[in-house]
């Protein structure tokens, strides 16, 4: 059996309260333009997997296309997994991070 | 002289009616037994159908360790796509909403991949309309574009 003492770390308040506050930050998932999807088709998907009004999808899919992206949902990490899964399975481009 | 006839209607009891002609029946389904066998040989221009899910490269790379075979599941997954896709382009009289779905998916996909080997850029155009390949790949993506497209107008008429 080991007889080397047990030294106790110091501890750093500020990287735990970092790390927590980092689970506590809501991820982000957004859609980039690209040259090949259909705009009627991108409000469409997002009316389908959001259940977002026509109006809405519409404003969120010339987001995309104006300014090169949209953050269309957020939530947990699981959450946005699932969402970029989904918009990847109908053909955009989507990616999630951690917001701000 | 006879009327034009769209892709797809829809009726009055919201299912989509299909009324592709024999050669545009052909011709999807020929597209997407040769792109899924392409996408299956994991053609260069299959990068499209997998983007990254995180943002952040490193995210990115720290998710892929933790993933086994992810790419070649994407690669399954889009193939067994094509092949039910181009069930419905063969056989369908009129589709539901599910078949709705996955015959968009499945279109935008071989969009996806077609205009990704042609390169098509902002404007809809591609960069070197001189390469007479690519023009070709051009002409299939611009078949597909305008399907899928009518396919969207049934959808919201």
């Amino acid at each position: 059996m080991s007889s080397t003492p047990t030294l106790a770390p110091i501890i750093d308040d500020e990287a735990l309260v970092d790390e927590a506050s980092k689970l506590d930050r809501p991820w982000l998932v957004i859609v980039w333009n690209d040259p090949i999807n259909l705009m009627t088709y991108v409000a469409y998907v997002f009316q389908k997997l959001f259940g977002y009004s026509e109006q809405r999808a519409n404003q969120l899919m010339m987001q995309v296309h104006n300014d090169g992206k949209a953050v269309v949902s957020s939530g947990n990490r699981e959450k946005a997994e699932l969402d970029v899964s989904k918009l990847h399975g109908f053909g955009l481009w989507a990616t999630m991070q951690q917001s701000d | 002289m006879s009327p034009l006839r769209l892709p797809f209607k829809r009726r009055r009891d919201g299912l989509i009616l299909v009324q592709l002609d024999d050669h545009q029946r052909g011709a999807l389904s020929q597209l997407l037994d040769q792109v899924g066998t392409l996408v299956a040989g994991g053609h260069e221009s299959s990068w499209r159908l997998s983007p990254p899910t995180f943002s952040d490269p490193a995210d990115q790379a720290e998710y892929q360790l933790g993933m086994s075979g992810g790419y070649t599941d994407s690669t399954e997954a889009t193939v067994t796509l094509f092949a039910d896709t181009e069930k419905l382009v063969v056989n369908s009289k009129t589709l539901d909403a599910p078949e709705v779905d996955l015959l968009l998916a499945g279109l935008n996909k071989l969009r996806l991949v077609l205009g990704t080997i042609c390169e098509v850029d902002e404007e809809g155009g591609i960069s070197d309309p001189d390469d007479e390949s690519k023009l070709t790949i051009f002409s299939y993506y611009q078949f597909a574009t305008a399907i899928m497209a009518s396919l969207l107008d049934a959808i919201a008429s």
